[in-house]
């Protein structure tokens, strides 16, 4: 592990581009995202809506329990008190949203090494993690948007431009200068890379995998010969590994959508291979900058899986920052303690809701392009009296009588995660129309921290859902029109917006809306215990 | 001091590279984080396209023409801006505008941060390329924000002329001329 040479500088931590940002005055207690004035490096939406979020009128300063639908102040000590006395003889677990640095991730592992009634687990998205895990099992190369310009061939699998837009410039920048650079895609929901794609490869939802071994296969790396697709039979696929086959330097740039996580597994594995056997590597566009070192750290410190941590009904769960109700689309339950910057799905149902920091006002150490330590400066300094996630465990373990443990060595927990994974079936039953959920740009993995965002709000009433404009049109649905999507009981209104590039009976929607996770909701798969969703079914009503 | 339409227009505009536009909308959010809530970069609604409609600074500006109140005006820098407090929301400027870059949704001084609750919806929106940053006498001199934004690139601040130098062919170059009507 080697720290970067640009140390010091106060960088957004939403998504691996890390792009460099300040933070300026908008009023008394308001600020707002400033941009280079000449150096013009880019700052995508999530990064110029963090500004306006350090000081938005919603944030959580104080604790406040929930009883009987009614909510009262109480100081944060008695908040943790209660807390402890009512999680007394059963198993805590902090649910530890990853964006924080690796200093507090090692300090929460350290705070629960001599606590033996809790543990933790840093929360990353579900599908992303299983992806990293893949992608770790390959042996591959992290590279950072930088690197990819030095690349003479891309794959990208999923909408990674939504997912960090700053990407999209090396490949760019490379195409400008060697025009004849192969771009092939592979995104069953159409996003925004595929319209400058050289090759697109056919793939419908769930498919998406076999289509990678048959790239793969035909650009001479090594697959194995049982795996559905490597026997070919895509000619679109064929075509595109035929072109990337020619590259000295692959990029693999790969974005997970919203559920099936061990499909991810095996295409972040397949992605890995590709890229290693072209003298390239992969860059994985992922919800926060230090998913990977939380996915490292959680497993070489003793964190818990998140479908283990949750499926057990007789464990309490803190979560500290991450939004789980959010994240898997869950209504109608209940939450025993929610620390949060700002109000989200969880936080509105939790009997015990805490104040905590947030990103921007956060100093320390982020993992970048896989072996690259960075050193992000806050913002801002975090509001008086309000605990880090890390502080806060420290702070329950101090009244508990838990003593720390000393941290861990970073470079010893950070080494790659070993693991072997076992080749899921295929999505075999076709729905129609399949609900796909798609990044964008204005929102990321849960998107409860740039939906408080007054752009996203005004800019984005109404979600927009894209449709195929051929099925669109055999399904009399104009353009731009109100339509309400529905799934079981549950629905959502929505702009149609067609979309010439997305073929077949899909339609899809943003994944960082709470409101569409509701729609695909998350299930813990009986015989792995992974955390999943699949695609749905829905019915479109023009409203 | 400020009169309509006696200045030379302003040299640089923002151009857009259609080629390397992701529709990503950072350059609106970066508009409307930055002009206190008043975006006057906003997505093209029409048709399939998701692109940013960005003000060109006519030559000759219909909207400063058709304003009845000379709150369109084009500064001493050459920039086609709106007078926050001369304008009374008519939409004439909006209706005018051969490109509909004007947006017809009023906007107004915001009674509280992020607030939709406005003390006047009678101003509408408009693009003066971040005069606080690209004027002449601006220290340091720097790009207009939406262009600080673009994560791919697609937005540049220069000279149409340099259009060909750049790699990007401009559609449209020929109506920011002296008569965009009548080049229709």
């Amino acid at each position: 592990m080697a720290y970067s040479g640009q140390n010091g500088s106060a960088r957004c931590v939403l998504c691996p581009a890390a792009c460099e940002l300040q933070v300026v005055s908008a009023g008394p207690d308001r600020w707002r995202s400033e941009f280079p004035l000449t150096d013009e490096t880019g700052l995508c939406p999530r990064g110029s809506t963090l500004g306006e979020l350090l000081g938005h009128p919603q944030r959580i300063f104080s604790s406040v329990s929930r009883k009987d639908g009614s909510l009262k102040t109480i100081p944060m000590a008695d908040a943790l008190g209660t807390v402890l006395a009512e999680s007394a003889g059963r198993k805590l677990v902090f649910l530890v949203d990853a964006h924080i640095p690796i200093e507090q991730m090692l300090e929460v592992a350290a705070w629960c090494t001599n606590w033996s009634e809790a543990t933790f687990c840093l929360v990353v998205e579900p599908a992303e993690k299983m992806l990293l895990l893949g992608t770790e099992e390959s042996g591959a190369d992290y590279l950072t948007d930088d690197q990819l310009a030095d690349c003479d061939g891309f794959l990208i699998i999923g909408d990674a431009f939504a997912a960090d837009p700053i990407c999209a410039r090396s490949v760019f920048d490379r195409r400008k200068a060697q025009s004849q650079t192969p771009i092939a895609t592979l995104d069953a929901a159409a996003g925004t890379a595929t319209k400058f794609a050289t090759h697109r490869v056919e793939a419908a939802v769930g498919r998406q995998r076999e289509a990678l071994a048959a790239v793969a296969k035909a650009a001479g790396a090594k697959v194995d010969a049982d795996l559905p697709g490597a026997a070919g039979g895509n000619p679109s696929a064929a075509a595109a590994g035929g072109a990337l086959a020619k590259c000295k330097r692959l990029g693999v740039i790969v974005a997970a959508e919203y559920g099936r996580g061990e499909d991810w597994q095996q295409i972040g594995r397949l992605a890995g291979v590709l890229g290693r056997h072209k003298g390239g590597g992969v860059g994985v566009q992922t919800v926060g900058l230090n998913a990977l070192a939380a996915v490292r750290l959680n497993a070489a410190l003793g964190g818990v899986g998140l479908a283990e941590a949750i499926s057990d009904a007789s464990t309490i769960s803190i979560a500290l920052g991450a939004d789980l109700l959010g994240m898997f689309g869950w209504r109608g339950g209940g939450f025993f303690a929610a620390a949060a910057a700002l109000p989200n799905p969880t936080t509105d149902v939790a009997r015990f809701v805490l104040p905590i920091t947030m990103p921007g006002e956060w100093a320390g150490t982020y993992l970048r392009g896989g072996s690259e330590l960075v050193r992000v400066e806050p913002l801002l300094v975090p509001p008086a009296g309000i605990p880090s996630p890390a502080e806060l465990v420290g702070a329950m373990a101090r009244q508990a009588g838990v003593s720390r443990a000393k941290p861990a060595d970073v470079s010893a927990a950070l080494q790659r995660v070993a693991s072997a994974s076992a080749s899921p079936p295929l999505l075999g039953h076709s729905l129609s129309p399949s609900l796909l959920l798609a990044r964008r740009a204005a929102h990321h993995g849960c998107g409860m921290w740039s939906a408080h965002g007054s752009w996203q709000m005004a800019a984005k009433e109404l979600p927009d859902i894209r449709i195929g404009v051929g099925y669109a049109q055999k399904l009399k649905i104009p353009n731009l029109a109100v339509v309400t999507v529905r799934a079981g009981r549950q629905e959502l209104l929505a702009r149609a917006r067609y979309a010439p590039e997305l073929d077949g009976e899909y339609v899809v929607l943003p994944e960082g809306l709470p409101g569409a996770r509701v729609l695909v909701q998350s299930f813990i798969e009986s015989e792995s215990g992974a955390l999943s969703a699949e695609p749905i079914a829905v019915d479109l009503i023009v409203a | 001091m400020m009169e309509p339409t006696m200045h030379r227009p302003v040299e640089k505009r923002v151009l857009i590279d259609l080629d390397r536009c992701i529709e990503c909308g950072s350059c609106a959010a970066a508009c409307h984080y930055s002009h206190t809530n008043m975006p006057a970069i906003d997505a093209a609604r029409a048709g399939w396209a998701l692109l940013p409609v960005i003000c060109r600074q006519c030559k000759a500006a219909s909207c400063v023409d058709a304003c009845p109140v000379e709150a369109m005006v084009r500064d001493d820098d050459g920039v086609v801006r709106r007078r926050l407090f001369r304008c009374i929301g008519c939409g004439s400027c909006a209706r005018a505008c051969p490109f509909g870059v004007i947006p017809t949704q009023l906007g107004g001084v915001p009674t509280g941060f992020g607030s939709k609750e406005r003390i006047s919806g009678h101003q509408v929106a408009k693009c003066d390329l971040c005069v606080d940053r690209t004027s002449p006498g601006a220290v340091p001199h720097g790009v207009p924000r939406c262009v600080a934004a673009c994560p791919a690139k697609a937005l540049m601040y220069a000279d149409e002329h340099q259009a060909g130098e750049l790699g990007i062919e401009m559609i449209g170059g020929r109506t920011t001329g002296e008569n965009p009507y009548k080049r229709r």
